[in-house]
């Protein structure tokens, strides 16, 4: 399977964090392997790189985090979507969308000369 | 045959004796000496290492193939300390700074307790009852004396391989004993000059001069060998 261009894991890395978050609060691992099934594997993000983008988006205070004792028994540092993060996900959505709609009237175009 | 038996059974049962948490925490100490990285993030990717290696073991590796595969999936110290410099600023620049400021602490420390002696040996010449002009010789053979602790301590990690300074060099305690050092030096001049004559300390202010200057040249020679000797190491010889 080919994974997608690292560009494009780039600009889409905090949008697919801030929406996993708005759902469930998450941690590091759990995180990965979400994105890792959601895409089919074309996203993997790489375990060590994960981390410091959550820490950027922290400081920017888009997520917070806490540590919990999980149901196994073991620490985890757990991550949630603040107001701040919500705002900015809508604003992505948007800038998403208005993308998407750029591309497929392109491609529509596209076809229907063909 | 029965005694090779054995023993390749017992070199076998502790090749399995791998024990997960100490490779756990030497991995851990090693990430917090050797990158940017802050004690909660080390914690974070223990979590993490933890996550991995529950799941390698469920497909029935055992635990230093687990260990072994998680680290690397995770990445090196250099891989890390690049990732979490975008984040750490701070640590990195802390990290990289401490050596620096350890030397130059642990250098004023040594030249604090160098000054203190000349007072010092004033007060023993005159506990003992040493004539004034014989002063500089008691001053001297102190110096001598500080110097020699000092080279045999380094000479005695050198030759066991620990070069590990880290009591050594704990900022408290050299900020500490400068500070005492100088409230001492104050204290036993202001008392000794009403006793003393100020010549004295001319003399002992002499002698001190002048074992500095050798202690700077000593460094000097020291680094010098060091910087020839390692260069000569990492040259690598291109054949023609």
């Amino acid at each position: 399977m080919e994974k997608l261009s690292k560009e494009l894991i780039g600009a889409s890395t905090i949008p697919i964090i801030l929406s996993i978050l708005s759902k469930n609060e998450s941690y590091g691992y759990e995180i990965i392997q979400n994105v890792k099934k959601i895409s089919n594997g074309k996203i993997e993000y790489g375990d060590g790189t994960l981390y410091p983008v959550l820490h950027k988006l922290e400081k920017k205070e888009l997520i917070a985090s806490y540590w919990k004792i999980s149901d196994s028994g073991r620490k985890r540092k757990y991550y949630k979507i603040s107001d701040k993060g919500k705002k900015e996900l809508f604003t992505e959505k948007e800038n998403w969308t208005v993308i998407n709609q750029i591309i497929s009237k392109l491609w529509k175009i596209e076809t229907s000369l063909i | 045959m029965d005694s090779y038996q054995s023993n390749y059974i017992k070199i076998m049962e502790n090749r399995n004796k791998f024990n997960l948490k100490h490779s756990i925490d030497v991995w851990k100490t090693e990430l917090s000496q050797n990158s940017n990285m802050t004690r909660d993030n080390i914690d974070e990717l223990e979590s993490h290492l933890q996550d991995e290696i529950h799941e390698l073991l469920k497909l029935g590796l055992s635990n230093a193939e687990s260990l072994l595969i998680a680290k690397n999936r995770i990445g090196n110290i250099e891989k890390l300390t690049t990732e979490y410099s975008k984040v750490n600023n701070e640590v990195y620049f802390r990290n990289t700074i401490t050596p620096y400021l350890k030397g130059i602490l642990f250098f004023l420390t040594y030249i604090s307790i160098a000054e203190l002696l000349p007072n010092l040996s004033i007060l023993i010449a005159k506990k003992i009852g040493i004539h004034e002009g014989y002063l500089h010789l008691v001053s001297i053979e102190l110096l001598i004396l500080l110097t020699f602790i000092l080279l045999v301590f380094f000479y005695k990690k050198y030759k066991h391989g620990n070069f590990n300074m880290q009591k050594l060099t704990n900022i408290p305690v050299l900020v500490s004993t400068i500070i005492v050092s100088k409230i001492l030096i104050y204290l036993s001049t202001t008392i000794l000059l009403d006793s003393v004559e100020v010549s004295t300390f001319g003399i002992m202010g002499a002698v001190l001069y002048g074992y500095q200057l050798l202690f700077g040249l000593f460094i000097l020679t020291i680094s010098c060998i060091i910087y020839y000797s390692s260069r000569h190491a990492h040259k690598i010889k291109i054949a023609k």
